[in-house]
């Protein structure tokens, strides 16, 4: 880096810039409303990143957004909010620090002169300026897991950490919901946190907060900021503090809710006394009663903070999908609808769960011999806990009745058996039932797969996607396949009965994918008629094995795209 | 069912192929009659070397004519070295053999020998080659012609017909289907032209003519499935036609078209065409695209099949409406039993 050009570039900004320290560090100042301003940067030997510049004297600007200091240090670093999200000219380093600098210069301008904008950018990065009053706290990094749905005003019950070291939820105290002991779904991630081996050591209060001011500086603020702020605490959470004050504790937490520009955040506090002693309900308390009160980060176990933070959606909470078939395709889709934020999952396949499904399934050795649905539900309630799953060992065919279809918001069948579907389609259309349909399959060599969605009252169906390019009647076969029909295709190893299709787990992911993709847009209300959508692969594995492809393979260029299936050869859509 | 049904059932109805009955009555009265025409060659010392049809009968194009008149166009080569040196020789003979066979309307046109059968509603057309090395010469001139009006004219009769059948410039899996589309086309343009052309003016329209335009303007299309979609193959090829410079305004309103021969003697087809006759071309093929788009924006199929019938006639058969209330019966799927399938899940 030539730092002489660097320096050079900087000049040209309403500021000073100079090397000290034998040319290792850079020196920036300017003035803001009559204060000096000094940025230091220390230059790294690689520019990788945006240059970091430290605040010196941090104490003559009073609490800043956007400096991140330890306590009692002289300089804050300076947060840009954007910078990980920034791409920097490495092959110019002098246009880089340039307009780093540049944005430094406002930044701090802004922030100086605007105690308006200082204040709700301290309220935008309260959760990071918390962090660091937690980290600096005693203990340090203190964190607390609360289990809870965050609209109730129930109080919890906090456990102590089980472990020094493994999983967050062992070494960390747990604050659960009353109402969440008994939740099923949460099953698994209590098992892990071995909940039942940890006493009780104290309660948990939620208060919600109608107002929030920025963290403060250092923890010897802390409880002067804590009474300003709990002047805000709405009607209920009032009420129980009240009620806390009526009986003696060691030690309890308060979990506090609040709504800032960008969104809610959460945090704790626990307090704690050498003795059984009334809550302080002000400074003076305090002291007579010596409570000691530490900062803790609040880290949430509720399907309205994960889901969302998951890419998921809470209006699919209350959809109710079946899904037959828990191949390497199905078992996929059923952990990408949940992971969707779907709520209800009805999960049914015949067959148990084979060592020769094991390279291409997501199910692993230890569910060799359960049954498919069984050892998925379990799964998939491990990775996504808020969904209700039920697991039943029919087939297709048994699903052929009205009053059971007719319940549910969307019916997914991941068979890979034309037959079989082709019946259900027929009967779903003499019966006028109402549920949308899905249909996908993948075909051999990693040439491509399917889905398709039909739905009732739209144009196209299930047919449509069988009508024969050369006949135009319907066929036997779809006319979305890639493979030209009527060649050998499946493998046999070892004899009649033993034969498969040769695809692997990247094919069925790619079908589960599309499939799950079409489910929720249909869900959601992006798609409102029948569909279809392909993912098309290379030939190569085709035609080593010498099979030909169709004209569509050859000519299709919408690889993940939706289309609509309507097909004007159908003779059913006609007939409707 | 699409309108690519009525396409189809349309096209069974009016597509002639080798094995028809109608054509292999024609076929046999050509037979018999090329015998006699070759014996009488092979008596004035010039036997025919090979004979071949020529025409739509070889590129799959024919189509059964509405006027009820089989063509069957009959080539004869002799060789170059025996060949009269009047190209009208052998037509005289040929003419000869024919008069002799009671034909009262045969007669020598300028590139053949024509005679009707009236009984049988067959026409044939002999067409007299000589062959040197590989290179055809058509023996054209009429009885009457002097020096200057007849020649043994270079041509490429079987260039013209391999042109017609190529199908390299297509992908190599989809050049059958392309193909296939690009022969209905023609037949249903060559059935277009018999139904809107008054019949004066329709045998001016030559099919080779019309043939040469399809060939090279194809704009084939199918579905992303690969079903063809033969009205929207014709709409745009028409479309491409129009759009080309076959046809030049020389007043207003008025065309004069040119068509060009794909190979030798690469001459004009409708050389020595009116003016007339281009302008109707042109003004038909330009109503035949507005009501074929027409017809492809109508949802109905009753209604779109009325525009279809419109332009190609009777074969083009409109549907009965369907019948109320009764519940569709069971769809018939193709004829397969079974299918070998390779999907899963
Ligand atoms: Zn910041
Ligand atoms: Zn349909």
């Amino acid at each position: 880096m030539n730092k002489e050009l660097i320096l050079s570039h900087i000049s040209g900004l309403d500021c000073t810039a100079r090397l000290v320290e034998a040319g290792c560090k850079l020196v920036v100042e300017f003035v803001v409303n009559e204060k000096n301003v000094t940025l230091i940067h220390t230059f790294p030997d690689e520019l990788i990143s945006m240059p970091k510049f430290y605040l010196s004297n941090v104490q003559d600007f009073g609490k800043l957004a956007h400096i991140l200091t330890n306590q009692n240090d002289e300089s804050g670093e300076v947060c840009i909010t954007d910078a990980l999200s920034t791409a920097i000219n490495t092959d110019q380093p002098e246009l880089a620090y340039r307009d780093t600098v540049d944005k430094h210069l406002q930044l701090l301008t802004q922030l100086i002169e605007d105690p308006a904008y200082n204040h709700a950018e301290q309220l935008r990065e309260f959760d990071a300026h918390w962090k660091i009053l937690c980290d600096n706290a005693a203990g340090g990094s203190n964190e607390l897991f609360v289990v809870w749905d965050g609209n109730s005003s129930e109080s919890m019950q906090v456990r102590p950490p089980r472990l020094e070291t493994g999983s967050d939820l062992q070494t960390k105290p747990v604050a659960l919901a009353g109402s969440y002991t008994s939740d099923r779904n949460l099953t698994y991630a209590l098992a892990i946190a071995k909940l039942e081996t940890r006493q009780v050591i104290g309660k948990a209060i939620s208060i919600w907060l109608s107002h929030l001011e920025p963290p403060p500086a250092t923890q010897y603020n802390l409880l002067e900021w804590y009474f300003r702020i709990v002047a805000f605490a709405d009607q209920p959470s009032q009420r129980e503090l009240r009620k806390l004050r009526k009986k003696k504790y060691r030690e309890f937490w308060l979990v506090f809710s609040a709504q800032i520009p960008n969104g809610e955040t959460m945090f704790a506090l626990h307090w704690n006394a050498c003795s059984r002693s009334t809550f302080p309900a002000s400074l003076d308390g305090i002291e007579a009663d010596n409570w000691t009160v530490t900062p803790y980060r609040v880290r949430s176990i509720s399907p309205s903070a994960l889901i969302p933070r998951g890419g998921g959606s809470l209006d699919l909470k209350g959809m109710s999908v079946l899904l037959v078939g828990c191949g390497s395709v199905g078992s996929e889709i059923a952990l990408r609808l949940t992971s969707a934020g779907v709520g209800q999952l009805t999960l049914s396949d015949p067959d148990k769960f084979s060592e020769e499904n094991l390279y291409r399934h997501i199910l692993s050795v230890r569910d060799i011999g359960r049954l498919k649905t069984e050892a998925l539900a379990e799964l998939v309630i491990q990775k996504n806990p808020w969904v209700t799953i039920d697991a039943f060992d029919k087939s297709l065919q048994e699903f052929r009745n009205p009053v059971i279809l007719n319940k549910f918001d969307l019916v997914i069948v991941a068979i890979g058996c034309s037959n079989v579907e082709r019946v259900f389609a027929e009967f779903c259309n003499q019966e006028a039932i109402n549920v949308p349909v899905i249909n996908c399959w993948l075909e051999g060599f990693g040439i491509g797969g399917h889905a398709i969605i039909s739905i009732p009252s739209t144009k196209g169906c299930w047919h449509c996607a069988y009508v024969d390019p050369k006949t135009l009647t319907r066929g036997l076969t779809s006319n979305l396949n890639f493979l030209s029909p009527g060649q050998m295709i499946m493998r046999n190893h070892r004899g009649c009965g033993t034969q498969f299709l040769p695809y692997n787990g990247i094919a069925a992911g790619y079908t589960a994918a599309i499939a799950a993709d079409l489910a929720v847009r249909f869900l959601e209300g992006q798609i409102t008629s029948s569909s279809k959508v392909s993912w098309k692969g290379v030939d190569v594995e085709a035609k080593r094995a010498s099979l030909t492809t169709t004209w569509r393979y050859r000519h299709f260029t919408d690889s993940l795209h939706i289309l609509p299936l309507h097909d004007n050869n159908c003779d059913l859509c006609v007939a409707r | 069912m699409g309108i690519q049904t009525h396409f189809d059932k349309f096209h069974n109805k009016i597509k002639l192929g080798r094995e028809d009955d109608a054509y292999k009555k024609a076929r046999d009265r050509d037979d018999s009659i090329k015998k006699d025409v070759a014996s009488a060659f092979q008596s004035a010392g010039y036997p025919v070397v090979k004979d071949f049809i020529q025409g739509s009968l070889k590129t799959h194009t024919g189509i059964i004519p509405i006027s009820g008149d089989y063509d069957i166009d009959r080539a004869l080569v002799i060789e170059d070295d025996v060949a009269p040196e009047n190209p009208v020789t052998p037509k005289k003979k040929t003419l000869e053999v024919l008069e002799e066979r009671g034909f009262k309307n045969a007669k020598i046109k300028k590139p053949c020998v024509t005679a009707d059968y009236t009984g049988d509603n067959v026409h044939i057309d002999f067409i007299i080659y000589k062959l040197s090395g590989d290179q055809h010469y058509l023996a054209v001139g009429k009885g009457s012609s002097d020096e200057k009006n007849r020649e043994w004219a270079a041509t490429d009769p079987c260039g013209l017909t391999d042109w017609i059948n190529d199908d390299s410039l297509f992908g190599v899996d989809d050049r059958k289907e392309v193909l296939a589309q690009f022969r209905r086309l023609v037949r249903y343009i060559k059935r277009w032209r018999d139904v809107q052309f008054s019949e004066s003016v329709a045998s001016k329209v030559y099919s080779i003519g019309l043939t040469v335009l399809v060939k090279e303007q194809l704009q084939y299309s199918f579905s992303t499935e690969g079903a063809r979609q033969d009205l929207q193959a014709l709409i745009n090829t028409v479309g491409a036609i129009l759009d080309s410079n076959y046809f030049t305004e020389e007043e207003t309103g008025k065309y004069r078209v040119c068509v060009d021969l794909p190979k030798e003697p690469w001459r004009n087809i409708f050389d020595g065409s009116s003016l007339d006759t281009g302008t109707q071309i042109y003004n038909k093929l330009s109503r035949l695209k507005e009501q074929l788009i027409k017809a492809e924006g109508l949802s109905d199929e009753r209604e779109q099949c009325k525009i279809l019938n419109d332009l190609f006639g009777k074969d083009f058969e409109i549907p009965e409406p369907p019948k109320g209330g009764s519940k569709s019966e069971k769809a018939k799927y193709s004829s397969a039993g079974i299918v070998t399938a390779s999907v899963g899940a």
